[in-house]
């Protein structure tokens, strides 16, 4: 049978049809939509497919509103009570605190909304190494919360917002770019990173007058008169973002084939200048296929079927005026996204997993100053991307998030709930904000919130381990040898061991299996 | 006069990684039914051609985010110098401020190290190395560099090619045959198997779960049942079906199998290590950590790291107390490299290695020639990188590249006259002893198009 991918377009970008139907595709959409999507959550979505249809199926995740209004900023989020020494202690107590807020939002917002949230987290990710001052804490839950609020929105608004994130002024050094000090980090990465792509369409001229084109646009924040060098001790700090004319690049310039004229003092608002040549990159082709491309790489493959980028992202550009929504509903719909090759084979990422382990074992997110390294050492610190591009992306062989310390480090975590101990945390001189040693590890992990109690019983271990199999790997089936092992380990290795603690070396040992790391 | 070479017998590096070695590696690090850490015996079979006994021993060093490469190596008395003083009227250094290699260049001041070394004839400085028709781009100039392709391939590493070549004709991997000191598996160390070299930033972290780990709940479970009855699933599934769950369970079951070497590594560290002479710094840190590996006997032959932070758009200097811009962040970030430099080729001399290295630098491009408006430069091309080890001749390679405006590319860029694959194949060709056509092959070139550069004995 012909690959969907090669037969003519209209059948490339045709829809899975409801006839069509099946549990693996509900598997295969849960996983991909759903970070750690449960049993549960596979056969909720199975049977709305079965008896409302495909497109019902994908509506029940792509129609979910999600406002974010449970989710709100913590009281200490304007960095005051931080400067001053209040009750949050030190700066890196509350980037625990940023991240546990983060990851809380990952495990339990709408699924998908959450998913896109981390999508343009790292997709217009921002740094915290140049932010040392106060403003930090604004910058970054200005920046995340734009994120959030435009994971199923629109992604033109997204970009434009992100020109004025006060948190990407400072990473891209856009609040000091000006017409006397050129600097190109914003105009280069807001063309190749944020919505053209590498390979789309622009010159190194482009680079140079989109950045004179975003210059002027300044970070301020007003200090108390009385203390200028100790702001923030009351109410009376703003931050601000003037644009300053004589900073302002007004010559004549030409982007992207279109000539934006000189401009003169009195022609209004002066913001308008970026905002128009922003709407012209806009205008673009590429700024519709290379979003689509990122986020079939995202939530399908590592290479991404050029014909299908193409009409999707026309349909994006052209039809859905940059809305999510109706451009994730076609990648959902398309029977491209369910084909058999695409299946089970995108490696999780450290949020993937560590939602994973949350949902599958169901948990709460660890304290703090736990849920930090823990995604530190999977390799995800959310305020800190290896690169302006973000972290990596997810890819088939060869991927990233799983080199060997990584791999270990999976193997590990899942003891913090199912051995309770925080042993294999390291802790360093240079990470010091509190030791974790001090930290006891979460206790809220009960077998029977997962497990039937007849299941536990040591007569029923066959259909312990099949229940095990379906709970922690739904896309797998564990052969016979395995399943030898696992019964031999069960009845001899671990005899010493009252059945509790065998059930929880059972489940640490799927959790640290390949196909665990899969979705 | 800088430092002497110490030895002078200097090895022939033929033999490479002995794929014998591998297979007695791979099956005493297996399980084999016995207890796991006990049993192994890292380096006990290091056979002769191991990198842990005599083989060669590359460390690439990559300068993440651009360095500035005009800042680096300074054409302060070339014929076109004036044109290197006119567009950087903050940044430039003068003459006088640079450490002197040979015709009309000069190193950086905070360079140090790397003038001793060139003093004693161990660094080679490679000019205008590039590629044709480059992007500005850091992420595709990356891929680029990592695959030895102009396309950026995704696909593999021109390290993990040379990795499979070693490995061919064997059936197991071992994944000792290269290290990075990164916290992700970088594109450099793809292979093109679903195999895997190590990753590993934290040896402390490269571990399973100990048996001796604290156990707040459940005191009484031996993590090493646990750790047996995995590796024993791992062993009994069913492979070949889908590439990206191999790739999954060989890099477990690769991790599994070296956590106890690791392990091994730290416990054997000689009493004689040093410990003070690398700078506190995460390369330091990172050189230190291979120093170590190395001294412990590591029959790695490769070794790769990354030094962050060259991507200099805005304050790349602040001007010292006589105004003088020989400060900041660039003069830091070379300094650091400078010292761990140093302190790893003291290292290797001391272990009487240092004639078995070669210490690769490289950055995905060097910045415009221009400074730019704020107190930094702008993304560039062509730049030139370091080749040091006691085999290494030293000298100036490549043609300096011309400052003129009509040579510019892409808004004030240095042309290259260098392309980067002829590095990597002079090092894989006269240091790794590959023929030329196997270093083409792994490099994807026609060898003839990229002549060896000769900076190797």
């Amino acid at each position: 049978m012909s690959s969907p991918l090669r037969v003519d377009g209209r059948r490339m970008i045709s829809n899975l049809t409801n006839f069509e139907w099946n549990y693996d595709h509900a598997a295969h959409l849960a996983s991909r939509c759903i970070m750690g999507a449960t049993r549960d959550e596979i056969s909720a979505l199975f049977d709305i497919g079965r008896t409302q249809g495909v497109e019902a199926a994908v509506d029940s995740l792509v129609g979910r509103a999600e406002d974010w209004g449970d989710f709100p900023f913590p009281d200490w989020w304007d960095g005051k009570e931080i400067s001053a020494g209040g009750p949050t202690g030190s700066i890196n107590d509350s980037e625990s605190r940023f991240v546990h807020w983060y990851l809380e939002q990952l495990h339990v917002a709408n699924p998908l909304g959450a998913k896109m949230f981390k999508f343009f987290v790292d997709h217009v990710p921002i740094s915290k190494k140049p932010l040392l001052h106060q403003n930090k804490w604004i910058y970054f839950f200005q920046h995340f919360d734009l994120c959030r609020k435009h994971s199923l929105g629109n992604f033109k608004e997204l970009i434009h917002g992100v020109s004025w994130s006060g948190g990407m002024m400072w990473t891209l050094d856009l609040k000091s770019n000006s017409r006397p000090r050129l600097n190109e980090n914003f105009g280069r990465e807001l063309l190749e990173l944020f919505t053209l792509g590498v390979n789309g369409g622009y010159t190194e001229e482009d680079v140079l007058n989109t950045a004179k084109a975003f210059t002027g646009r300044r970070t301020e924040a007003k200090h108390p008169e009385d203390h200028p060098y100790t702001p923030y001790l009351d109410d009376t700090y703003s931050i601000k973002f003037p644009e300053k004319f004589y900073l302002i690049d007004t010559a004549e310039k030409i982007i992207l084939g279109k000539t934006f004229p000189k401009i003169s003092p009195g022609q209004g608002d002066v913001s308008e200048h970026g905002s128009a040549v922003m709407d012209h990159i806009f205008e673009q082709p590429a700024a519709g296929t290379y979003l689509v491309w990122k986020l079939w790489r995202y939530f399908v493959a590592p290479e991404p079927p050029e014909e299908l980028v193409a009409k999707l992202g026309n349909r994006f550009k052209n039809s859905h005026n940059f809305e999510i929504r109706p451009l994730l509903k076609d990648i959902f719909m398309s029977r491209a996204f369910y084909d058999t090759k695409n299946r089970g084979n995108q490696i999780k990422d450290a949020a993937d997993f560590m939602v994973s382990c949350l949902k599958n074992l169901k948990v709460s997110e660890p304290e703090p100053a736990l849920t930090w390294p823990a995604l530190y050492f999977l390799g995800y610190d959310p305020m800190d991307p290896p690169s302006i591009a973000g972290w990596a992306e997810p890819e088939g062989v060869g991927n990233s998030w799983l080199g060997l310390e990584k791999a270990l480090f999976r193997s590990n975590l899942p003891s913090l709930w199912l051995q309770e101990t925080i042993g294999f945390l390291p802790v360093y001189d240079d990470l010091t904000y509190r030791s974790i040693r001090d930290i006891d590890p979460p206790g809220d992990f009960k077998i029977k919130n997962i497990i039937p109690a007849h299941l536990q019983e040591p007569e029923n271990l066959d259909l312990l381990i099949d229940e095990l199999n379906d709970h922690f790997l739904p896309f797998h089936r564990i052969s016979s040898k395995q399943r030898a092992v696992l019964i031999e380990g069960y009845e001899k290795d671990f005899r010493q061991l009252n059945v509790e603690t065998r059930i929880r070396e059972l489940i640490r040992i799927f959790m640290a299996l390949p196909e665990f790391q899969l979705q | 006069m800088g430092a002497q070479k110490e030895s002078t017998d200097v090895q022939n590096p033929s033999r490479g990684i002995g794929r014998r070695a591998f297979l007695k590696q791979s099956i005493a690090a297996g399980l084999a039914g016995g207890g796991l850490n006990g049993v192994l015996a890292p380096f006990a079979a290091a056979s002769d051609g191991d990198a842990g006994s005599d083989g060669p021993i590359l460390l690439v060093i990559y300068q993440e985010g651009g360095n500035d490469s005009l800042n680096t190596v300074i054409p302060h008395s070339r014929e076109d110098s004036t044109l290197y003083y006119r567009d950087r009227p903050k940044l430039a250094i003068r003459e006088e401020e640079t450490l002197m290699l040979q015709d009309g260049l000069g190193l950086h001041p905070s360079l140090g190290a790397l003038q001793g070394l060139w003093d004693s004839g161990d660094l080679a400085v490679v000019n205008g190395v590039g590629q044709p028709s480059p992007n500005l781009s850091h992420f595709k100039l990356r891929n680029v560099w990592a695959s030895s392709s102009l396309d950026g391939d995704n696909g593999s590493g021109w390290l993990g090619r040379y990795f499979d070549h070693k490995c061919s004709s064997e059936d197991s991997f071992d994944p000792f045959v290269g290290l990075e000191t990164l916290t992700s598996a970088g594109l450099s160390f793809r292979t093109q198997s679903s195999n895997t070299a190590v990753t590993m930033k934290n040896p402390d972290l490269f571990k399973y779960l100990a048996a001796n780990d604290s156990h707040i709940l459940l005191p009484e479970i031996d993590n090493e049942f646990s750790e047996q009855i995995l590796r024993k699933m791992n062993d009994s599934a069913t492979t070949g079906t889908r590439p990206v769950l191999d790739y999954a369970r060989n890099s477990i079951q690769a991790a599994f199998k070296s956590a106890g070497e690791i392990q091994e590594f730290l416990r054997n560290t000689k009493a004689s290590f040093p410990s003070n002479s690398f700078p506190n710094s995460i390369v330091g840190r990172d050189l230190r950590n291979i120093a170590r590996y190395i001294d412990t006997g590591s029959r790695s032959s490769v070794y790769f790291t990354v030094q962050k932070g060259y991507d200099s758009h805005t304050s790349q200097f602040v001007n010292n107390a006589s105004g003088r811009p020989l400060l900041g962040s660039h003069a830091n970030l070379l300094s650091d490299l400078d010292s761990a430099i140093g302190a790893f080729a003291t290292e290797m001399k001391r272990q009487g290695k240092w004639d078995r290295v070669v210490i690769m630098t490289y950055s995905e491009f060097s910045r415009k020639i221009t400074e730019n408006g704020t107190n930094g430069t702008d993304h560039g091309a062509a730049g030139s990188m370091f080749v040091l080890g006691g085999g290494v001749k030293s000298g100036l390679y490549g043609q300096f590249p011309s400052l003129s405006d009509d040579d510019r590319i892409l808004n004030n860029s240095m042309d290259s006259t260098t392309d980067f694959r002829q590095v990597y194949r002079t090092i894989l060709e006269s240091f790794m002893n590959l023929s030329a056509s196997d270093a083409a092959s792994i490099l994807r070139i026609d060898a003839q198009n990229f002549p060896n550069l000769d900076f190797l004995t």
